[in-house]
């Protein structure tokens, strides 16, 4: 199939998905308000420790947003295993990675959404700072959020086959993360503290960097991984 | 209104040989060996258990062989990739609940890059019209199951593979199914319909064959193999 076969293909399933999601909210609004609750949480355990209350804000922020991916995760993955839709999209003449494409790219929307949603709370609970600086963020937390939709999407594949699919993704998912957080939290902090691009430039592109190496991955992995 | 009828790649003679499918430990399907023509319906029959819906799943590309080989036209499975030609209803419907019927069919089409124009033959021919834009979810089964037949055929597949089509039909649905089948055998299409009631299919069949336990007990002309 064409480059441009793959890409019509990848936006059937994002379309598909975003209008699922228009119309009945299951991925976003329990991930949105899963997350409000982390976020809260953390606020009253951490705001007043007396600790770097920036660094333990930005912390808090992504904790909430990637425990939050979780449910939308198995939920996005749900309406695939429901009256086994997804028989019908591994039979329609389209890659498996496109598949996989458009379902990422539907839920990084859905942690877009999540992800605005709690950054007032998350700038109002733990006093964080409004620096110039923070757009330098903006690359980063959007790497940050492809890469937890590629991975979330690639293991809730895995959900729709059986019964234990869901415990792949706590123990799985989070470790793969592990340095997509730890990128993206040092950014965070930075970036709101008044760094420069030069501070934060080394670890975006450290993020853009494993994206691509998800995404080579996954895309390759992907459709064997539906074969049962 | 007569539904469009379009060129997939033709996908016949479907050829299975020494195929056997193993679940863990467990056989599910023992040195099958079959050969389904083009313009031909095959009743797969048997009781529960005895391998058939493993059997259309993998002849459908769902499920991969343990052992042996599935050749369509000659070309080895594996070597084919999703193609349009062929079309697989099993026991779910494969809809999405919160998509309306017009749209699961629509998005479809889509998929299998067909006009839109193409979809009103089918939503009237299998007389979905008054609940074309009704959520799946709030479809009757009966209903559900002929937006899933209706969405099967769309495209005319070359290679159509059912799993007890009629469970939900009312005699309505099991005669617009049986003249739907009938226009894709004269079309030329390869059908294989796994069910336990013979009866309302049978009088289409060239072949049918008995599965028992996973092994291929019995085939022939239809009505041949009880």
């Amino acid at each position: 199939m064409s480059g441009a076969g793959f890409f019509r293909a990848a936006g059937l399933v994002l379309r598909k998905d975003l209008r699922l999601e228009r119309r009945c909210g299951e991925a976003t609004v329990p991930a949105l308000l899963f997350g409000a609750l982390v976020l809260l949480i953390a606020a009253f355990a951490l705001a007043e420790s007396g600790n770097d209350a920036t660094a333990a804000g930005c912390a808090a922020f992504w904790v909430a947003v990637g425990l939050s991916a979780n449910l939308a995760v198995v939920r996005g993955w749900a309406r695939e295993r429901d009256d086994g839709a997804l028989d019908a999209l591994r039979l329609a003449p389209i890659p498996p990675a496109a598949v996989l494409a458009g379902k990422t790219l539907a839920l990084a929307l859905s942690l877009l959404v999540v992800e605005v949603a709690l950054a007032a709370p998350a700038v109002a609970f733990f006093r964080l700072p409004a620096a110039p600086s923070a757009a330098w963020l903006l690359p980063a937390g959007l790497l940050a959020t492809l890469g937890i939709a590629l991975v979330g999407s690639l293991f809730g594949a895995m959900t729709v086959g059986g019964s234990r699919g869901e415990l792949l993704i706590g123990v799985a998912v989070y470790p793969l993360l592990v340095p997509l957080f730890l990128g993206v939290v040092e950014v965070s902090r930075t970036a709101l503290s008044g760094g420069g691009w030069a501070d934060v430039a080394g670890w975006t592109l450290l993020l853009a960097v494993f994206d691509a190496a998800l995404g080579a991955g996954a895309l390759w992995l992907f459709g064997p991984l539906l074969e049962e | 209104m007569q539904p469009p009828v379009f060129s997939p790649p033709v996908l016949t003679p479907l050829e299975l040989a020494g195929v056997h499918r193993l679940f863990g430990p467990v056989p599910a399907l023992v040195g099958i060996d079959l050969r389904c023509e083009a313009a031909t319906l095959t009743l797969v029959t048997g009781p529960n258990g005895a391998g058939k819906s493993t059997l259309l799943r993998l002849l459908a590309g769902l499920l991969r062989p343990s052992a042996g080989t599935i050749r369509y036209a000659g070309r080895p499975a594996e070597r084919l990739g999703p193609a349009p030609g062929r079309a697989y209803l099993g026991h779910h419907t494969q809809l999405y609940g919160d998509l309306t019927v017009r749209e699961n069919l629509a998005l479809a089409a889509d998929l299998r890059r067909l006009p839109r124009g193409s979809l009103e033959p089918w939503l009237e021919r299998f007389d979905l019209h008054a609940v074309a834009d009704r959520p799946a979810l709030a479809c009757s089964r009966g209903q559900a199951q002929r937006a899933a037949l209706a969405r099967t055929f769309l495209g005319d597949p070359s290679l159509v593979l059912l799993d007890e089509p009629t469970a939900g039909l009312d005699a309505g649905g099991e005669r617009t199914l049986r003249e739907t089948l009938a226009a894709a055998l004269r079309r030329g299409a390869a059908v294989l319909v796994a069910t336990h009631d013979p009866a309302s299919l049978g009088p289409l069949a060239a072949r049918t064959v008995r599965l028992s336990a996973g092994r291929l007990v019995a085939g022939g002309p239809a009505g041949g193999a009880s």
